[in-house]
């Protein structure tokens, strides 16, 4: 008994100062009515009704002090009256969401999120969103009859026969858009592979540019793939139940001395002066036509320019790392044969290759292009060290070393640790990632807001129209919860727009530089810093393991809100169309 | 302007508790127990009230404890309103279990 008292004394004294916190807060017209519920707890006798009492008075009151908080003191006891569920309109929430799609008015803002959604919608050239801008592009290149339109439409389309159907014609219309055909045919080439299959477009494509560009080493990389590619598929000839890389199949990449047509293509490329992947025209071509068509999506555009940076042109590239271990082997028989001088020569052409490709400066290259440069270099480098014979020549080698350290080449992490690697982690780190994350959050935040506030906006709205179902009481016992949940979503809508708009400025910023011809990579947010938009930054990653969890989890949040939300519109929507035809009982 | 009173159950419940003894004083805590609603439920209702005179409330000292409370009753137009409500209500809740639909009702002109 005793036990039960003091129970009960406890709850009640408990009950009165959960109540009395939010008494003491409100405004002097409604704290009459506060003090009154808090009175009525002297005649409760303690338990669950004493709590029960308590939490049903403070949500009155916080509801009211919410209120009064944003619509001013004036709305103080008519807040309160107002309580019950559809009595007042949500105009707090209104305004808040009027102003948040103001923001809808600035381009920037539109832009902002339409990049951080592209990021969740996985954007690629197959996408719905994606293909449709491409699309737009096609109609006016065929209508224009524009150059630089086909021949950015040959370049990212995935359909190959449209493909050489455009890149023929922008060719046609300039000649100097030759260049286009090396990116049809690193697809090309790279696809001849699985399906064993010569492609003859690709024969005449190289011709062509060897033509077009003869002094360059690409086109003759590209040839040598395509020898290794028809040296392959005749080899596999008849052998197609096995695998293509079966133990039993002759190791076309070893056995370079059974692919005479893909060695000399390579000592053609080793022996020009110049190496140039055309990645840079093809920036200045993209930009040019976002610009030209009024595209303003960044994070396409960053797709489309990077999506294989860190490969491209990976056919090419292969070619020029298998002749570097060909000659560097070559060398080193030489050298152990005592044939020094043709082994120094061998390891220099090596080196000096490798030079053409890495000497790229950096906006002009890729990643891949940097990292395979690198390794040639290095690989002629460790040569020429050991077959340097007389003092004149260390002198030169140790000058090579000097100039390279300069530079900030790291001889050790070039050979031990994939470039590319190291250049994606400095992608998701740093300030412009954390910049990146606020961006990320906030549209996670302005859409989970949208939604909650859509989602109390229509329930206030519908309770207006409602009847007086039997029933219903349990609901509109959610109705201070609802309009508090309703007054915070609309806040933080408001909040998180505005946050969104000012971190996305420098981004905006950016993509506007960069379609008027700056650097993409220039400055502390450029066109790569985009990516940390679309990509899950890496600390998030690693901590769910996978990035596709989290955009999933974002997806999946903002769907359920989304859906009870359009179920309770639509039954809204049924019912005020009955309601129409229903009997009404004389006004009061 | 005050807000616009709907015909709802809970209103209806403790407009019926307010007329039992319509000049009898009644305590927040007894009209939540016999109406069954809860106090986040039954207060915001007797302020709409009282906001349109319709409730007169005043703070007595309770007969058991000599603690002040806060009573209410229905005023003189207070009752004779919350008679037609009643009278609309059970009209409106007949219709509706004939016609088996949830009706609409008329704005009261309070």
């Amino acid at each position: 008994m005793t036990e039960t008292m003091d129970i009960n004394g406890f709850t009640r004294a408990l009950s009165f100062r959960f109540l009395h916190f939010f008494v003491m807060r409100q405004p002097a017209i409604c704290k009459s009515w506060g003090e009154a519920m808090l009175a009525e707890l002297s005649a409760i006798p303690g338990g669950w009704d004493s709590i029960s009492w308590s939490l049903g008075g403070s949500l009155v009151l916080s509801k009211n002090l919410l209120k009064s908080f944003f619509l001013g003191r004036r709305s103080g006891q008519a807040g309160m009256a107002g309580g019950d569920l559809g009595d007042r309109p949500p105009r707090a929430e209104l305004v808040f969401l009027a102003l948040a799609l103001c923001m809808l008015l600035s381009p920037v803002f539109r832009q902002a999120i339409g990049t951080s959604l592209d990021g969740w919608r996985f954007p690629d050239t197959r996408s719905a969103g994606a293909r449709e801008i491409l699309a737009q592009v096609v109609k006016a290149a065929e209508r224009q009859n524009d150059a630089d339109s086909l021949a950015f439409v040959a370049i990212h389309t995935d359909d190959s026969v449209k493909s050489a159907q455009f890149a023929k014609r922008a060719i046609a219309l300039d000649p100097q858009l030759t260049w286009i055909l090396s990116e049809l045919l690193v697809v090309r080439l790279d696809r001849e592979m699985p399906e064993l299959r010569a492609d003859p477009d690709v024969r005449s494509w190289i011709a062509d540019l060897e033509r077009w560009d003869p002094g360059n080493a690409l086109p003759y990389l590209l040839e040598a793939g395509k020898a290794q590619n028809s040296y392959v598929i005749a080899a596999m000839s008849g052998m197609n139940d096995r695998p293509l890389w079966s133990p039993d199949f002759p190791a076309s990449r070893i056995h370079l001395e059974a692919q005479p047509a893909r060695l000399a293509a390579m000592d053609r490329a080793y022996s020009t002066s110049r190496y140039d992947s055309y990645f840079e025209r093809r920036l200045r071509l993209d930009r040019k036509v976002f610009q030209q068509s009024g595209i303003a999506n960044p994070m396409l555009l960053t797709y489309l320019q990077f999506r294989d940076h860190n490969v491209f042109p990976a056919v090419a590239l292969t070619q020029a790392e298998a002749y570097s271990n060909f000659l560097i082997a070559e060398a080193d028989k030489q050298w152990k044969a005592n044939n020094k001088s043709a082994a120094a020569s061998s390891y220099r052409k090596v080196w000096q290759f490798g030079e053409l490709i890495a000497g790229v400066p950096a906006w002009r290259r890729t990643p891949f292009e940097q990292y395979v440069g690198r390794g040639i270099l290095f690989q002629g480098y460790r040569g020429m060290q050991k077959a340097t014979t007389s003092a004149a020549e260390r002198e030169d080698i140790a000058a090579m070393g000097k100039t390279l350290s300069a530079s900030g080449w790291n001889f050790q992490q070039a050979e031990d640790e994939p470039v590319s690697l190291r250049w994606l982690f400095r992608l998701v780190e740093g300030p412009v990632n954390n910049i990146g994350k606020v961006v990320s959050i906030s549209v996670a935040v302005l859409l989970f807001s949208f939604a909650a506030t859509l989602f109390t906006i229509t329930y206030f709205l519908s309770g207006r129209r409602r009847g007086v179902a039997p029933g219903m009481a349990s609901r509109r016992r959610l109705a201070p919860f609802m309009m508090w949940a309703g007054q915070c979503a609309s806040a933080l809508l408001l909040l998180s727009s505005g946050v969104l708009y000012f971190s996305y400025l420098p981004y905006a910023s950016a993509f506007r530089n960069y379609l008027n011809g700056g650097d993409p990579l220039a400055g502390g947010v450029s066109m790569r810093s985009f990516n940390s938009l679309a990509y899950v930054p890496y600390w998030v990653m690693q901590s769910l393991g996978g990035e596709a969890q989290i955009k999933l989890l974002l997806w999946y949040g903002v769907t359920l809100l989304a859906v009870p939300l359009l179920v309770l519109f639509l039954y809204r929507l049924i019912r005020s169309f009955q309601n129409k035809n229903d009997i009404r009982p004389a006004a009061l | 302007m005050p807000n616009e009173i709907r015909l709802s159950p809970q209103t209806a419940a403790i407009l019926a508790a307010l007329l039992t003894s319509p000049s009898e004083w009644r305590y927040g805590y007894d009209l939540s127990r016999e109406t069954e609603l809860k106090s986040g439920t039954l207060y915001p209702i007797l302020m709409r009230l009282t906001e349109r005179e319709w409730l007169e409330t005043r703070w007595e000292h309770a007969e058991d404890n000599g603690k002040p409370r806060h009573v209410y009753r229905l005023t003189g137009p207070g009752r004779k309103w919350a008679r037609e409500f009643l009278s609309a209500y059970e009209a409106m809740m007949a219709a509706k279990k004939s016609k088996g639909r949830v009706l609409r009702p008329a704005p009261s002109k309070g």
